[in-house]
């Protein structure tokens, strides 16, 4: 491929050793008692994984896509799950700070996240309201140095792991058109009056955990507030999105999982003396269509890292990706199964984790009809 | 073609503790057998190496060999390579032989690479057999590719040539004793004016096993397949309450439950020949075959339908080895004892 | 400030053994599609070298005999964090024994620096003569100790090492310089990091041949300076006829042990 050269083979294959033997021997753990790959994260920061969509100033390797999508490609592989533990502390919420920490807090907290020492978790959702920000019912007032802080969030990623909370709050009375009204806060897990409550029990991603977190008289100083007081859907809204090409590599590398392991049942299922590969035109076309969508997809993905690597906006793309993988991820799962007959569902065989985890894709980062309408600006 | 001259074989005889080490009997027994080949007219003799011998070298004189070339010096107290090595090169060029065997213990693996070095000639190491091909030429079989195939190694043209061999690799023949033993005595100059650059600290004897697992008449080994230590556990209670010995295969050390690899079997770590092999979990590397393949009896319980080791097992058990095991330990006194 | 050397080798990957296929006719190793990797000991060995110069610094130079494909391997070992890296590739090189490997590297040595710490693998992966590096240390005649299993620098003269024995240790202090082979029981090895890889880039891996090395004695290397003649390979077959034990698993297991008790020792 036009992406890889010696390095980037050394990085691929150090990532596949590392997922070989930190991720693997982990999956079962989180399956059966959906615990949160906390050494994954933490050994994927100390090899520099978590780094390598950071400048080097805290700690990364600087801002190669390529290099991120290739390591979270390798470890998606074998779970999908562990795969997105691992990216949500490389882009997406933690961008928020990159982009709009004080260099006091990026010194704090930044550098600790890519070392693998800290997660961090973007608490967004709300039980009312929906998508519009401005609805939601959590709220921070300035008491002297103090942010107080009252309300819950839904749906927070690393509920119960993370070491440090993204809160939106209304801060003020919000004003939808001018984009004012809520601030970002940091919270600690041991500020006083911070709760973690029910973690769901979800279909898919078994291991990382999503849930509830209540703020009661929540109490953090002043200077936790992250980014521009009052505009905190525009520190959210205008942060780099470009890490959401880890939501596709993800997805690509999950459906090459499933391909690969579907080939070698194939190959090996025996079936009146002959294997099913060699038994059925019909299963050699399906794999062979499987290969199709893989290798359109990987190309797709390679370049629009190339692209975001020249510094190039490619906002649609990235929607358009973050589409794509659910789709083909759901999709080549959706047909190992059938290529696995009854095999297929057994809990030893991965594929019916690939698939649950495949379903997840279309909620986490962006449901896909949302996405699709977020893509009709552009038209 | 007029057979290449094969003079003297010699015997480097290890010991500790004032004992001959077993695998001197075996390297006799070889000697023995290839003397044969040249109508008897080959002398074997042993080197052997200390301070305050004499009991070793009468021990010696019982084994069957003609001659034995012995240096008793302060600084062979213990083994130091470097001393060892000296006199060793010394001895091997006052008795100029054509052939050198050496156990490929921990000593004889340094010694023979060194004095190989040394006297700017070969040595085939690890040998599973020594022959003489028709021609009179000594012919090598070492393992290559870890096992996976054997190879010829000649020495054409250098002599001595030096081979090593594992012990255990042979099996020791009662060689009758030679009544007209010729014991020489080396007396070395080079150690008297030679200062070693090692200097020896202390010595930890290994706690648990005190028997070497070659000597063990059943042994039980674990594969990859034991997967967990709950399993590796389980399986040194088992062998504890049977009085059998525990070895393991490379992938056990690297999932980190035993802390060293002394009872590694394989290539690169001990060859066994016990009556009894259970393998737990053995999946049949090359490596690891290589090191065991001479046992009497080889069981192997594998869940694997098609593990390799099946392929060199006289029993298979299909099954998970953690079940196997849960059941041997309730009917050896229970589960928890 | 330690000036270390790591020798280094690549060996077919164990991954492949059991595909590599032997050709009847030619009676060679049909190497297709074999891929090459470094030496699991010498990783060892590395992994030796950079806790050694994280504690007291310094530098690691990494020395490998081969074709000129090894650049793969040292490239990767540059990239676990070794300063610089020489592959000693020539034709002539071909066909060298342990003896004469071990010559070359000695001459490369020599060639390229002083170095206190020379360190290898105690063994190969495909060889396993574990013969180097006793015959690099008598060639650069330093002292050299095999299978250790600790070591720490006592001060720049001194190591103190730990040696595996047959079934015990053995504690030595040895001078420096000198040659040690590292036995695999010794660290875990670290997972290269993505900033020693990306800054893998720009390291020079430098290729010596025999005319870089003037006193290289020609008939010390290569086939001719080989005294050991490898001859053909011979499949080896161990092969025996399996019976099956079955039953529920007490079966088995008292099967088993009917096995075992007649024949434990006393």
């Amino acid at each position: 491929m036009w992406y890889m050269n010696e390095e980037r083979e050394l990085l691929r294959k150090m990532v596949q050793n590392f997922t070989e033997k930190e991720v693997k021997p982990f999956v079962k753990e989180m399956e059966e008692h959906k615990t949160f790959p906390r050494e994954i994260v933490r050994k994927a920061g100390e090899v520099g994984i978590i780094g390598l969509t950071y400048p080097e100033s805290y700690g990364g390797s600087g801002e190669d896509y390529i290099n991120a999508a290739l390591a979270i490609e390798e470890i998606a592989k074998e779970s999908n799950t562990a795969a997105v533990c691992v990216l949500l502390q490389m882009h997406l919420c933690v961008r928020w700070l990159h982009d709009y920490g004080t260099p006091e807090q990026k010194d704090k907290i930044l550098r600790k996240i890519i070392a693998g020492d800290a997660i961090w978790a973007g608490a967004l959702c709300e039980p009312v309201g929906g998508g519009n920000w401005f609805a939601y019912n959590t709220k921070a007032v300035l008491d002297n140095d103090e942010w107080v802080i009252n309300g819950s969030k839904i749906f927070c990623t690393n509920a119960g792991q993370a070491d440090y909370y993204a809160v939106l709050c209304i801060t003020c009375e919000p004003n939808p058109v001018e984009g004012r009204g809520t601030t970002l806060i940091m919270v600690p897990k041991d500020a006083p009056g911070f709760k973690v409550g029910h973690i769901e029990r979800k279909m898919g991603w078994h291991g990382s955990a999503t849930g509830q977190i209540y703020f009661n008289n929540c109490r953090v100083p002043k200077v936790n507030a992250l980014g521009p007081i009052d505009m905190g859907y525009y520190a959210c809204t205008s942060s780099s999105s470009n890490g959401t090409i880890l939501f596709g590599a993800a997805c690509l590398g999950s459906a090459e999982g499933v391909y690969e392991r579907t080939v070698k049942y194939c190959k090996e299922r025996e079936h009146v003396g002959k294997s099913l590969f060699d038994s059925y035109q019909v299963v050699r076309n399906k794999l062979a269509e499987m290969l199709v969508e893989i290798e359109a997809y990987r190309v797709f993905i390679y370049g629009i890292c190339e692209t975001l690597n020249m510094g190039m906006d490619a906002t649609p793309q990235l929607v358009a990706a973050k589409i794509k993988g659910a789709r083909l991820f759901q999709s080549i799962a959706s047909d190992a199964m059938e290529l696995h007959g009854s095999n297929g569902t057994i809990v030893e065989c991965d594929i019916e984790r690939f698939l649950r985890d495949a379903m997840m894709n279309f909620f986490g980062g962006g449901i896909p009809s949302v996405l699709v309408d977020n893509l009709t600006y552009f038209i | 073609m007029e057979k290449p001259d094969l003079d003297k074989i010699i015997v480097y005889a290890e010991h500790k503790k004032g004992h001959l080490d077993p695998s001197c009997a075996e390297l006799v027994g070889k000697a023995k057998e290839l003397s044969v080949k040249y109508d008897d007219n080959v002398v074997i003799g042993a080197v052997v190496l200390g301070y305050e011998i004499s009991e070793v070298v009468k021990d010696l004189s019982q084994t069957g060999v003609d001659y034995i070339w012995y240096t008793d010096h302060p600084k062979l107290t213990r083994y130091n390579s470097e001393y060892y090595a000296l006199a060793l090169e010394e001895a091997v060029r006052f008795i100029a032989p054509e052939l050198i065997l050496i156990a490929a213990t921990s000593q004889g693996s340094e010694l023979a690479p060194t004095v190989g070095a040394r006297l700017k000639t070969g040595v085939a190491a690890h040998c599973v057999d020594i022959v003489a091909d028709d021609n009179g030429q000594i012919v090598n079989i070492v393992p290559a590719l870890g096992g996976k195939f054997l190879t010829e190694i000649k020495i054409p043209d250098v002599r001595p040539m030096i081979s090593t061999v594992k012990p255990s690799v042979f099996v020791k023949k009662d060689v009758p004793a030679n009544s007209n033993v010729q014991t020489v005595r080396i007396e070395s100059k080079a150690l008297d004016s030679y200062e070693s650059r090692i200097w020896f600290v202390a010595e930890s004897v290994k706690e648990e096993n005190e028997k070497p697992i070659e000597e063990a008449n059943v042994i039980l080994c674990a594969g990859m397949g034991i997967v967990d230590e709950e399993n590796w556990r389980k399986l040194n209670e088992l062998a504890a309450r049977l009085k059998c010995a525990v070895g393991y295969t490379r992938p056990v050390i690297d999932l980190g439950v035993v802390n060293n690899d002394h009872n590694m079997i394989g290539t690169s770590g001990k060859t066994i020949r016990p009556q009894l092999y259970v393998g737990f979990g053995v999946s049949g590397a090359s490596h690891h075959i290589c090191g065991m393949k001479d046992s009497q009896i080889i069981l192997c319980i594998n869940s694997d339908e098609n593990a390799d080791i099946f392929r060199l097992s006289d029993y298979k058990v299909i099954a998970d080895c953690g079940a196997i095991l849960d059941a041997m330990l309730e009917l050896t006194g229970g589960l928890n004892g | 400030m330690l000036n270390i050397a790591v020798c280094i080798k690549a060996v077919p990957d164990e991954e492949c053994y059991n595909i590599i296929k032997f050709d009847p006719v030619m009676k060679t190793l049909i190497r297709e599609g074999i891929s090459m990797v470094i030496n699991p000991s010498d990783l060892h060995a590395l992994e030796l070298a950079l806790c050694l110069k994280e504690k007291l610094g310094g530098e690691i130079t990494l020395i490998s005999m081969g074709p000129m494909t090894v650049t793969t391997q040292l490239r990767e070992c540059l990239s676990y964090g070794a300063d610089e890296a020489y592959l000693m590739s020539d034709c002539i090189f071909g066909g060298s024994d342990t003896l004469a490997t071990s010559y070359v590297l000695s001459k490369g040595l020599r060639h390229i620096g002083n170095f206190d710490l020379v360190l290898a693998g105690n063994e190969s992966a495909d060889g396993a003569t574990s013969h180097v590096p006793s015959q690099l240390g008598e060639w650069l005649g330093y002292p050299h100790v095999m299978e250790v299993c600790a070591l720490n620098i006592v001060d720049e003269k001194i190591a103190a090492v730990r040696k595996k024995a047959d079934n015990y240790f053995v504690d030595y202090t040895v001078k420096l310089p000198a040659v040690f082979a590292v036995s695999r029981g010794m660290n875990k090895v670290r997972y290269p990091s993505i900033r020693g890889i990306l800054s893998s880039k720009g390291k020079e891996i430098k290729v010596l041949t025999a005319e870089s090395i003037p006193d290289l004695d020609i008939s010390m290397i290569g086939l001719q300076g080989s005294p050991t003649k490898t001859g053909q390979l011979i499949t080896s077959s161990f092969h025996r006829d399996c019976m099956l034990l079955d039953g529920s698993n007490e079966e088995i297991a008292s099967a088993i042990l009917g096995m075992i008790r007649p024949v434990i020792d006393d």
